[in-house]
């Protein structure tokens, strides 16, 4: 047996849809250069990708093996991988900005609305003459002073919890919001994945 | 005598279930962990829960007895702030519970716009709260 070849799957495909895809495009792999050049030179899908593809490993080794000969071919790591082309077309800005502007306005009043609810929900007002009373003495029916600085504090807490201010120093740091996008994204591409193996008998 | 026992055991069964239940919708939204994250000092963990165990403790007797310290009103604004604060890190680990805006930001396809729409939330929060308070005849 000649020399042991090992791969892994590449987590992202980076050609549009009908860039002629080979090999190297989706595998990385250890072998001697020459050998590498070789393999990720072997052509996969001569005319590109337009819609999502699943590659398996036994896919890939049949590939290899029916170019190279000789060789061991290990994978390493999922045993299958779902690609997809990289999205080319512009977008009309007049309709991202309708989009943005509507998702803004209805996110504002949505989350004014939901704190409303909130408040008269659990008689916040009676907790604030409460707590007001504890420290002051005093029975007031509208403790203003308090309940408006406890709303700004509440925006303070939504900016702390989303650690904005750790985005405006280091953009490249991920607050709790990013993780939680490529969380939701990576079941969506391993549910695509999935599903697209159920079809292949 | 036996009224007495009753009452007390129920008493306290119920504020048993309504402290761990409390405590539970801390800790799983996980606004607790993320405080005393903001803290660094994992070694206080004591002291926060003895804090988290004070602090209900205190409001209960506020609550039931018509306690009153007296003449601490230059508290007033920093309490107000901190009260303020806890309650939207409990609003926002809601949000990020529910996956709200992320799968929101996902379907409409504007990652890039991420934090503008948190700022978003956040001045609604506080426009909503403003106007419950100030606006008569809102409670």
């Amino acid at each position: 047996m000649g020399n042991q070849v090992y791969f892994q799957f590449k987590p992202y495909y980076r050609k549009k849809s009908g860039e002629k895809a080979y090999l190297g495009d989706f595998i990385e792999l250890t072998a001697e250069e020459e050998l590498r050049k070789r393999i990720e030179q072997i052509p996969v899908f001569p005319f590109g990708i337009s819609n999502p593809v699943r590659l398996t490993s036994v896919q890939v080794i049949g590939l290899i093996n029916q170019q190279v000969s000789n060789i061991s071919i290990v994978p390493i790591g999922e045993s299958s991988a779902l690609y997809e082309p990289v999205q080319q077309q512009k977008e009309n800005p007049i309709l991202i900005f309708i989009r943005a502007a509507f998702s803004v306005l209805l996110l504002f009043f949505g989350s004014a609305l939901a704190i409303m609810y909130f408040h008269s929900d659990v008689n916040m007002i009676k907790a604030h003459q409460m707590i007001y009373y504890l420290i002051s003495g005093k029975k007031v029916s509208k403790p203003l002073l308090f309940s408006i600085s406890y709303s700004l504090g509440i925006g303070v807490g939504i900016f702390m919890f989303f650690e904005v201010y750790s985005k405006m120093k280091n953009k490249a740091n991920p607050g709790p919001l990013e993780l939680e996008m490529h969380q939701s994204e990576k079941e969506l591409r391993d549910y695509l994945r999935d599903q697209e193996g159920k079809k292949q008998p | 005598m036996t009224t007495l026992l009753l009452t007390v055991l129920i008493g306290f069964a119920g504020g048993l279930a309504i402290g761990a239940s409390i405590t539970a919708f801390f800790v799983v939204l996980g606004v607790t962990t993320r405080i005393i994250q903001w803290s660094n000092k994992k070694e206080y963990l004591l002291l926060y829960q003895i804090s988290i165990v004070l602090g209900a403790l205190l409001s209960c007797l506020s609550y039931f007895y018509d306690l009153t310290v007296k003449y601490l009103d230059f508290l007033t604004i920093p309490l107000g702030l901190i009260f303020g604060i806890f309650i939207g890190t409990i609003v926002a680990a809601l949000t990020e519970t529910l996956d709200i805006i992320s799968i929101a930001v996902n379907k409409i396809g504007m990652k890039k716009w991420l934090y503008v729409i948190v700022m978003t939330i956040i001045f609604g929060k506080i426009a909503g709260s403003l106007l419950f308070f100030l606006i008569p005849g809102f409670f």
